[in-house]
């Protein structure tokens, strides 16, 4: 574990090097998902980012041109830290090409690339911000929580399937995948999902008891392949309950922050 | 003119061919007391026809489903085809009761599977395919937790069922390789040779299917309609290679990649040949094995399980795309 924690040592000493007194970028930085791992991190706005270069250099310049290519733009971003510099005395540069996204037709893909280009240029010059979470250590010690409670589970009732599957998925539609808010709930879900599954064993053959697993066999595969052909079609939107919500607005952030993250 | 490479693969099936006439010839002869020649065959003739017939549906099936649905790691067993067959089975007799024609006649019940196997899987799977746009992963997915439907829902039924009828049942429903369904050998060959018969003209059409959608409708073929027949074909060939020997999950895609792996082409004449031989001569030789070497003390199953496990995990690490 010592090489990670001096890793993220080195970390905080860079981040020193762009360091504005009174503005902490960590506040504005918001989950995306990766589109091709599925791996969710945390970003900073582009938006924020060139605030943050406000701040630090007040005289910067940030250019960017843009060129049609065949099915796409191509931009390229420079990052100048005074307005006064020759073309070649940039900070950081970067180029991006955005073609046309079927998912996001409002999207247009110059904006796009221009703000890909302009994002990943000021990553570069350092305004970006990885927050600081021990990452091996939270995986090491999330997965042992998680398998001494599947461990203890097993001893006491054995192995009941689907549980774990469609009981998060479900809570997370309705309050978001903010785990600090849904934990209770979904925990409270489960326990209701496990006693009902119980009581429909309990009834079917009324003397005799049918064994859970068959019964949460069925309602669970039924309702993991509808949740699934429901994403297929809706994507991974939020049901919201009344008025606004805010689970639902943080994972319809999020889902635009995907679309759009590089 | 015939390419070196082609030359090449039909020395390799001929040989395959011979090894499977070996292992045949070692299944009926080994350790035959003369004296009772005709005895034995009668217990291991119809073994032996029943594993023919299992390792020919399913090689077929699994290769024709792989190259239908574009990708070599799926078979029709991982789809849950064979929970599917098993539930059938059970609701059939469920709902028709132990004393019914279908319970009593196995090739009335085999009849009847078939026919309500051939309409349910074409509905699902064509809907799931059609609903996930043919995207393989969420079909696989899908099919693994409809696997566990199935499963549930059958042994809810048997649970639920009176035991007489239960008795009855399990006679026909766990038909594993010590205990082949021989009544309805010939039914099953009836109904295979007419698959092949009715599917010719789809069958030689794999060969363009493969190069994609749009190529093959470029080149004239009616894409939909052949790929619904060839997987109506593979449904019920599923289906009869469950009812004869039971669920044997990994052996289609064992033997389909091990053909692939083989014969380098793209020839479907040549990869059917490869993928039914090699499953004649594992199911076959592996038989052999349990019935001398270890005294049917561990069923054929079980290695086929975990050499099929371990194959599939093969196959997906050295495969970067799946």
């Amino acid at each position: 574990m010592s090489q990670p924690s001096r890793k993220e040592e080195q970390f905080q000493l860079l981040h020193e090097i762009n360091r504005v007194e009174g503005f902490d970028p960590a506040a504005f930085a918001v989950e995306y998902t990766d589109m091709n791992t599925g791996e969710v991190r945390k970003r900073l706005p582009v938006m924020i980012q060139m605030a943050w270069f406000r701040l630090k250099y007040p005289e910067g310049r940030i250019a960017v041109e843009v060129t049609p290519a065949k099915d796409c733009f191509v931009a390229k971003a420079r990052v100048y830290p005074s307005y006064r510099d020759g073309p070649e005395c940039y900070l950081a540069e970067a180029t991006a090409s955005r073609g046309p996204d079927p998912a996001h037709p409002s999207v247009s893909p110059r904006e796009w690339a221009q703000t890909a280009a302009v994002g990943v240029a000021l990553r570069n010059a350092g305004f970006s911000k990885n927050l600081g979470v021990p990452y091996n250590v939270v995986l090491f010690l999330g997965l042992s929580i998680a398998a001494m409670i599947t461990a203890s589970v097993v001893v006491v009732v054995g192995s009941i399937s689907y549980i774990g599957l469609i009981v998060p998925n479900i809570v997370a539609m309705f309050k978001g995948d903010k785990i600090r808010g849904t934990l209770v709930d979904t925990a409270l879900f489960g326990a209701i999902f496990v006693l009902v599954c119980d009581m429909v064993a309990r009834v079917v053959i009324a003397p005799y008891e049918l064994p859970i697993e068959l019964i949460v066999g069925i309602i669970g595969s039924v309702l993991f392949i509808g949740l699934l052909l429901y994403r297929l079609k809706h994507g991974r939107k939020a049901i919201r309950l009344g008025a606004a919500h805010s689970g639902a607005c943080a994972s319809a952030v999020s889902q635009e922050e995907g679309g759009r993250g590089q | 003119m015939r390419s070196a490479a082609y030359r090449a693969n039909l020395l390799k099936l001929g040989v395959m061919a011979l090894l499977v006439l070996a292992a045949c010839a070692a299944y009926l002869l080994v350790d035959v007391n003369p004296k009772y020649f005709d005895y034995a065959m009668s217990l291991r003739v119809p073994k032996l026809i029943v594993m023919l017939i299992a390792a020919f549906a399913i090689g077929g099936a699994s290769l024709v489903f792989q190259s239908v649905i574009n990708n070599t790691i799926v078979t029709p067993c991982l789809l849950g085809m064979n929970s599917l067959y098993t539930l059938i089975h059970t609701a059939v007799v469920f709902v028709a009761g132990s004393g019914s024609v279908l319970a009593v006649n196995a090739n009335a019940a085999f009849a009847v599977d078939l026919v309500i196997m051939g309409l349910s899987a074409t509905v699902i799977y064509g809907y799931l395919f059609k609903k996930t746009n043919y995207n393989v992963l969420y079909v696989l997915l899908i099919g693994t937790v409809l696997t566990s439907f199935f499963g549930s829902i059958q042994s809810t039924l048997t649970r639920v069922m009176d035991p007489n009828e239960y008795d009855s049942l399990l006679s026909t429903l766990v038909a594993s390789f010590s205990n082949v369904n021989a009544e309805i050998i010939l039914f099953s060959l009836v109904v295979l040779a007419l698959l092949v018969f009715f599917l010719r003209r789809d069958l030689a059409l794999l060969d363009v299917l493969t190069l994609g959608k749009e190529q093959a409708i470029n080149l004239g073929v009616d894409y939909d309609r052949s790929v619904r027949r060839l997987l109506l074909g593979v449904t019920l060939a599923i289906a009869v290679a469950t009812a004869v020997v039971g669920p044997i999950s990994f052996m289609g895609l064992i033997i389909a990649n091990l053909s692939r792996q083989l014969l380098k082409t793209y020839r479907h004449t040549q990869l059917i040949a490869g993928s039914v031989l090699f499953g004649m001569v594992i199911l076959v030789a592996g038989q052999l094995i349990v019935e001398h070497v270890y005294t049917y003390s561990i069923p054929i199953s079980v290695f086929i399980t975990v050499g099929g496990g371990m194959y599939f995990l093969y196959l997906l690490l050295t495969r970067r795309r799946v």
